[in-house]
């Protein structure tokens, strides 16, 4: 038995010195509060064994007797450094802080104050057993706080947290129960079953303390695992995931229960939550600590619990490798939706195209029928047809070729103003002249009031500029009532021109588009003239040469139809 | 001798188009057998003068003045002069409209306008003009 508490012994004063070292070199590499707090508390242990193991049991000089009271002093400091480790984490209610900081030093005064300390065999004094309550009192309710502290703080914690909280709770408790057992056996001086179970349990709690604040990789590996497997399930819901926001209803749920945080969100460049899990408000009393992965798409920023960066230090890698599979999963999203807005738009140029096709295939058959009827009829009937005759089919077959030629030209634009291939050919242009050309032209049985200044100038391309005045006074003759007008202002460095009739004005149901492409009725419909794209060539005209044009209602009754120039 | 016994067909012109009506005048008024009844530019004129017309066969343009298109004013013609053929003469693809009216009994599209003359002979019964 002796020979075994010996060997025991021996394996202590190894096993806690490797830990005083193990603390050490933690807090060597990360200069925490909490890794110095853990240093002080296993330093401090491992000091007290070494001494324990190397000043001999009877005081032969007096400073063997000072050592035994320093070593003493140090078991007293133990629970107190522990007891501040986990105050790193959460603070304790302040009496206890008090009470903890009073009884610590009054009790590590203690020995200094009694003459010896009793060793094995020797008569306990009354002053030593004042000294072995009130040391054990300190300690019992010490170690009680830390205890207290760290089970409780580590419920709702991330799995590898909550585990190393707990271990450590453990550790503190297998100490206190040795040095409970040690100091409650009278000293006899023999080698006891006391002793043997002091020293199992002193020895138990190393590698509990070690699992506490270094645990190694593989025993992380293993409280990891549930988490990893949730993890797992997870990435494979992001190939489902159709949005941002099902991105982070897949994937943050299993990564705030890995870092054992509160929420997390998903944030792009411009600082907008483009998907979270749980709102802040949601979050506890709790004080989060913020965690901000940098992504591709923006960051993934989680708030996690006060022990993560502690105790779940090295979860870093994993997030990061979720916030790469967040990315990709981002990009996938992003790729898919932009193909299908290509697509949507193809479709819906495809059915433009269609809708001109229609339209415009209409509109050239009527004139393509009516000079292939007369022109046939004349070749075949030619000796039978009356000079006069002879002249009117021919001026029908005329018109209409003039007819097909606008379509045409028409077409010819609209495409042009497509691709952005139309050539704009400014000068001054004497707008007076102009409108009365181009109205006089087309129209010259028609009573249309000219209404421009005779000495107004405009900088445009004449042809464009005749071209929309020509559609606008067109429309007016076709679907509008007399009295038929074109009158110009200027205005802020640009003439403004409109042609106005007295008709019943533009259908309020096609006021919203009446400049875009086939805003014609109906396909079929009453407004025939045209191909649809008059009005839509003329305001990219107008808007090629530096203007713009517009609509409003002629006051009382009618249509005004309006395109601003620049002024020459 | 022969043909101042048979009764020359009353057609209806209903076009809203100048050239497009004289290029129907001048086309159909070449078969002798068939008399030009009358002529309007919308459905809705077309309505008030076809029992007085009381025509054999229209042609029925599809866009028209006036409020109603030519495949509107089919049954509404039709109810007025049940005998009286109607052929949609358009611009527009409308054959799968036209065949799915009861009331138009014939298409044809204006680009065809050969075609027409023997179309509404074949309508009517005639022969084809030599």
């Amino acid at each position: 038995m002796e020979a075994l508490v010996k060997f025991l012994d021996g394996v202590r004063l190894v096993m806690f010195l490797g830990l005083g070292f193990l603390a050490l070199f933690h807090w060597l590499r990360n200069r925490g509060k909490s890794e110095f707090w853990i240093a002080a508390t296993f330093v401090t242990l491992g000091l007290v064994v070494l001494a324990g193991a190397f000043i001999p049991d009877e005081a032969e000089h007096e400073w063997h007797r000072w050592a035994q009271k320093a070593v003493v002093t140090g078991v007293v400091l133990f629970p107190y450094f522990l007891f501040r480790f986990t105050e790193t984490f959460r603070a304790a209610p302040r009496w206890i802080e008090v009470a903890g900081g009073l009884a610590t030093f009054g009790v590590a005064l203690g020995p200094f104050l009694l003459r010896s300390i009793p060793q094995g065999g020797e008569p306990r004094t009354m002053g030593f057993q004042i000294f072995l309550f009130a040391f054990l009192t300190q300690w019992v309710f010490l170690t009680l706080v830390v205890i207290t502290l760290l089970w409780t703080g580590g419920r709702g914690q991330a799995t590898v947290t909550r585990n190393r909280m707990r271990t450590l709770s453990l550790g503190a408790i297998g100490l206190a129960m040795a040095l409970v057992v040690s100091a409650a056996t009278p000293g006899s001086g023999d080698v006891s079953v006391a002793n043997l179970v002091t020293e199992l349990l002193a020895i138990t709690s190393v590698p509990l303390f070690v699992l506490g604040f270094a645990p190694p990789g593989p025993v992380l590996a293993h409280w990891r695992r549930s988490d990893q497997d949730r993890l797992r399930v997870a990435t494979a819901g992001l190939v489902r995931a159709n949005d941002a926001a099902e991105v982070a209803d897949s994937l943050l749920p299993p990564l705030v229960s890995i870092v054992g945080g509160t929420a997390a969100s998903l944030i792009d460049h411009e600082g907008t939550t483009i998907g979270g899990y749980r709102r802040p408000d949601a979050l506890s009393a709790l004080v989060p600590q913020i965690m901000s992965l940098p992504m591709q798409a923006g960051s993934l920023v989680i708030e996690t619990s006060r022990y993560s960066p502690y105790f779940n230090k090295d979860v870093t890698g994993l997030l990061k490798s979720v916030a790469s599979l967040a990315d990709i999963a981002l990009e996938r999203i992003r790729l898919t939706e932009s193909e299908r807005q290509g697509a949507l738009e193809l479709r819906g140029l495809h059915e433009t195209m269609s809708e001109f096709l229609l339209a415009a295939s209409h509109d050239l058959r009527t004139p393509i029928a009516v000079v292939k009827g007369f022109s046939s009829t004349m070749l075949q009937r030619w000796s039978d047809i009356d000079d006069a005759s002879k002249v009117e089919y021919l001026t029908v077959i005329n018109r209409q070729s003039d007819h097909l030629s606008r379509l045409v030209d028409d077409m010819m634009t609209a495409s042009r103003l497509d691709v952005g291939a139309l050539e704009v050919s400014p000068e001054i242009v004497d707008l007076r002249a102009l409108v009365a050309e181009t109205v006089g032209d087309l129209y010259p049985d028609t009573p249309v009031q000219i209404d421009v200044a005779a000495d107004l100038t405009v900088r445009a391309d004449p042809d464009h500029l005749r071209r929309i005045v020509r559609n606008y006074v067109e429309n007016a003759l076709n679907y509008g009532e007399a009295p038929f007008t074109v009158d110009a202002e200027v205005a802020d460095g640009f003439v403004r021109v409109k042609v106005t009739d007295h008709g019943s004005g533009v259908d309020p149901l096609l006021m919203s588009n009446l400049f875009q492409r086939f805003a014609r009725g109906s396909q079929e419909g009453k407004l025939r003239v045209g191909t649809g794209l008059g009005l839509s060539i003329v305001k990219g005209l107008a808007r090629a040469n530096g203007g713009d044009t517009w609509y409003e209602a002629n006051d009382p009754c009618g249509a005004c139809f309006g395109v601003t120039v620049p002024i020459a | 001798m022969e043909s101042q016994l048979v009764t020359k067909r009353v057609l209806g012109i209903v076009e809203d188009e100048r050239d497009m009506q004289l290029l129907l005048r001048l086309t159909l008024g070449a078969d002798p057998r068939l008399d030009l009844g009358g002529e309007a530019t919308s459905a809705e004129e077309a309505l008030e003068l076809a029992q007085s017309w009381e025509p054999d066969l229209i042609v029925l343009d599809q866009s028209l003045d006036g409020e109603l298109t030519g495949l509107e004013a089919a049954p509404l013609l039709k109810a007025l002069v049940p005998e009286t053929k109607i052929l949609l003469f358009t611009a527009y693809d409308l054959r799968a409209r036209a065949e799915a009216e009861p009331a138009v009994d014939d298409f044809l599209r204006k680009d065809n306008f050969a075609a027409l003359l023997p179309t509404v002979n074949r309508m009517l019964g005639l022969e084809p003009l030599t």
